[in-house]
């Protein structure tokens, strides 16, 4: 329910984004007749029979697969355990990259997909793993083969990981005021738009596609913040990669609250959206 | 590998008082564990976060007090039994059901390194090429209270591994502890049940300690003792959020809806919390106090 609703907070398209998205969805052919350009972000959430071909893109002609029509748009996948592992390891380049390429007999062709991936799970088999309402039903190795279809490298790969507990009925009839997602998505595109003045000359639009010597430029940390991420690395056994995504979801953290500078609460916050793989994964 | 026949001197002389003694022993490691004062520490392979809660304390507490850890090298109360015992330079010994060259649970295979390279010990009744067999694993629980003055049950479903175990220590005249659970945790059935046919009940490892020491046993102390409160001294201003938890979860959410602080600074707290080793968190996104 929740990722089905992340498109309502999205930022506005800028016109060139809108172009790369349409010439896309033009050569896959999906683009209907009377939609000359698209002007809203894609939100693409194939079923877990999806094959690998079908999401990195392919056919004799290589035509783009799932993840280049979710370019500047979200990549939804439901239930990810459930999904063939060969077609979720497809994901791994692409989400580093943010380019495919993709090599046929009669070509070889590069799509842009620089998307962002959504997906949710359950923590086990019967779905009460660590409920407090209901006990788990499923054996210990059950819940690891479950969890063992992810693999670290994906898991790595995500900046941002939450546990979600059920909603009580209670809280689904509760008519306090909270915020829209008219709201969030005034907040985010000022984000956005202080992200693009800061890289107008980098040639990027999101802090999600800083490089790791644009991070060292724009993401300076003050003493603070830097020996709490040095003791989180130590301790938490994280990786190099975990480090650039940490300090690009600081950043982001930062410019939603108008921020100019990291500070040591934004950094807490991004480490702390690194914990499932602790909890779940290890022992 | 080294191997002990009942007739060798070297044969652990506790081992000689059980019922039905393995004729050889296959040992790794440093032997003289052997016939230290050991206390076994089992329990089940689905541990809640009670259990493991619970283990991890004992463990970690009974070695540092010079009691050698025995248990069984399988996953759950097993693994932590034997990996915290080492933490503070405490000894190990696992018994294995099935022979060294098929190490079972296979994910356990590095703890197997470990205790050895921790100058524990690994001994099994089986050559070295038996495999993993289910009627292994009950024979074997026999060795494990056998090797130690008294067994520590942490959790037990019932009719479970540990369960038997602690039947087969009954039988050995050897002395049986109990952590209380739950009463609705199935996994605490057989623990409450032995509690209320006469097992000791046990809360902290003192309990233990103070029973061997009315015994008449001498223990040699471990010192090597490190406080969480001096740890707390650099983190004072989470102070308020630390008191909140405590051994039942909490989510930062409650904690939001008590304190009333903004979600930002609890979230900063918690993070600081967990870096430093305080807290944990545990599935259902909860806190505990490590």
């Amino acid at each position: 329910m929740i990722a089905k609703r992340i498109p309502s907070i999205l930022p506005d398209l800028s016109f060139e984004e809108a172009l790369e998205i349409t010439k896309i969805h033009s050569i896959a052919g999906t683009l209907k007749q009377d939609v000359p350009i698209i002007i809203s972000r894609p939100f693409r959430s194939p079923h877990h029979t999806i094959s690998a071909t079908s999401l990195a893109g392919g056919g004799r002609i290589p035509k783009p697969g799932e993840i280049s029509l979710a370019h500047y748009g979200v990549l939804f996948l439901d239930e990810l355990p459930e999904f063939n592992q060969h077609t979720l390891e497809v994901l791994r380049g692409p989400l580093e990259d943010g380019l495919v390429t993709i090599s046929r007999i009669n070509g070889t062709l590069t799509y842009p997909c620089n998307f962002m991936f959504v997906a949710s799970m359950n923590p086990c088999p019967c779905g009460y793993y660590g409920s407090q309402e209901k006990e788990c039903s499923c054996s210990m190795q059950a819940i690891t083969k479950y969890m063992g279809k992810i693999s670290g490298p994906l898991l790595d790969r995500i900046d941002i990981q939450i546990e979600v507990t059920p909603v009580k009925y209670k809280k689904l009839e509760n008519d306090k005021a909270e915020e829209t997602s008219e709201q969030i998505k005034q907040r985010v595109n000022k984000a956005r738009q202080i992200q693009r003045d800061r890289y107008k000359e980098e040639k990027i639009y999101s802090n999600s596609n800083l490089t790791p010597n644009l991070i060292e430029k724009y993401c300076k940390l003050n003493k603070e913040s830097k020996s709490i991420l040095e003791i989180a690395f130590n301790k938490l056994g994280l990786s190099a990669r975990a480090y650039g995504r940490i300090l690009k979801v600081a950043r982001t953290i930062a410019d939603l609250e108008g921020s100019e500078q990291i500070q040591k609460a934004h950094i807490t916050e991004a480490i702390g959206y690194r914990n499932l793989d602790k909890k779940y994964w290890k022992n | 590998m080294k191997i002990i026949k009942k007739a060798d001197k070297i044969y652990p002389e506790k081992l000689l008082k059980i019922q039905n003694p393995p004729d050889e022993l296959y040992v790794e490691g440093n032997m003289d564990l052997l016939s230290q004062n050991s206390i076994a520490i089992v329990g089940s392979r689905l541990a809640t976060e009670y259990g493991k809660k619970c283990a991890k304390l004992f463990s970690s507490q009974l070695s540092e007090q010079g009691f050698t850890i025995v248990s069984g090298l399988a996953v759950g109360i097993d693994s932590i039994a034997h990996t915290y015992s080492m933490e503070k330079k405490g000894k190990t010994i696992a018994v294995l059901g099935s022979g060294f060259n098929n190490v079972y649970p296979e994910e356990n295979y590095y703890l197997y390194k470990k205790i050895l390279e921790n100058d524990g010990c690994i001994i099994t009744e089986y050559p070295p090429e038996t495999p993993k067999s289910k009627g292994n694993f009950p024979k074997r629980n026999r060795i494990i209270s056998g090797l130690s003055l008294g067994v520590l049950l942490v959790e037990a479903r019932y009719g479970s591994g540990g369960a038997i175990t602690a039947k087969l220590a009954i039988k050995q005249g050897k002395d049986v502890f109990c952590i209380p659970n739950r009463i609705d945790e199935k996994t605490g059935y057989n623990t409450n049940l032995l509690i209320k046919q006469g097992a000791n009940l046990v809360t902290c490892a003192q309990d233990i300690i103070d029973f061997y020491i009315e015994e008449g046993i001498e223990i040699q102390q471990n010192v090597n003792k490190k406080e969480a409160e001096k740890q707390l001294q650099n983190l004072k201003q989470y102070q308020t959020i630390y008191n909140l938890i405590g051994q039942l979860p909490i989510s930062a959410n409650e904690i939001f809806r008590i304190t009333n602080k903004p979600i930002t600074e609890i979230s900063e707290a918690l993070c600081m919390l967990e870096i430093e080793g305080l807290i944990k968190n545990i599935p259902g996104n909860k806190y505990i106090r490590n």
